[in-house]
């Protein structure tokens, strides 16, 4: 369980969305564990990864896609 | 890391713009580990009354409601949370919501019509002890 990776889609949703159901996820998860984020919002793909950093968490890979962006983040 | 950052806000408005703005400052600042509290006080009570958030009106182009209307259905078209949503995410990611006690005293409010998403009902004491410890003191 501890291992399992997460996913979690903010496609579609608007500022502050993203980041918010972004925290909220990486906040259930244990240290360790795996989220990877796919969303759309382009500022979000900026200030994302900037959060993360934020509380100390780790981004792992960010790859943006022409429709799509997406955001691994260690917890 | 953040751990060390905090901010107030105080919402006096009742304004579903002004609400809305105050709201997604705080849940930003909590996504991003800034400890946040909202102090709400005279017209800023009112989104904190049940049915509150839903009833509030926009501060410039209301018209009656014909323009609150107008920007929800904007909203829920480019997918921008409403302000019912965003409380809830504020209380998930721990933001501090207080109800001033001394305006609801004044505009007779009891607590059973404030929502539980509320943790404290305090006074200008409160505010202060977190405002004077804050980083950013916003007044909305």
């Amino acid at each position: 369980m501890e291992n399992k990776e997460i996913k979690i889609s903010t496609m579609g949703l608007n500022c502050p969305k993203p980041l918010i159901e972004t925290r909220k996820a990486l906040n259930k998860m244990q240290p360790g564990q795996i989220l990877i984020v796919e969303g759309d919002h382009k500022v979000s793909l900026k200030e994302i990864p900037q959060a993360i950093k934020d509380l100390g968490d780790e981004v792992l890979s960010i790859s943006e896609q022409p429709d799509k962006w997406i955001i691994k983040i260690k917890r | 890391m953040n751990e060390e950052k905090s901010m107030t806000i105080i919402l006096h408005s009742g304004d579903l713009d002004k609400a809305l703005a105050g709201f997604i400052v705080a849940t930003g600042a909590a996504a991003k580990g800034i400890k946040t509290t909202i102090f709400f006080t005279f017209w800023g009570l009112n989104i904190i009354k049940k049915d509150g958030a839903s009833k509030a009106k926009l501060s410039k182009m209301n018209m009656l409601g014909l323009g609150k209307m107008m920007i929800k259905k904007l909203m829920k078209k480019k997918n921008i949370a409403a302000l019912e949503e965003l409380i809830k995410d504020a209380k998930d990611l721990g933001v501090k919501l207080v109800a001033c006690e001394m305006t609801m005293d004044l505009m007779n409010i009891p607590k059973e019509e404030i929502i539980s998403e509320v943790s404290e009902i305090g006074g200008v004491g409160t505010y202060l002890d977190a405002a004077s410890k804050s980083h950013i003191n916003l007044f909305i």
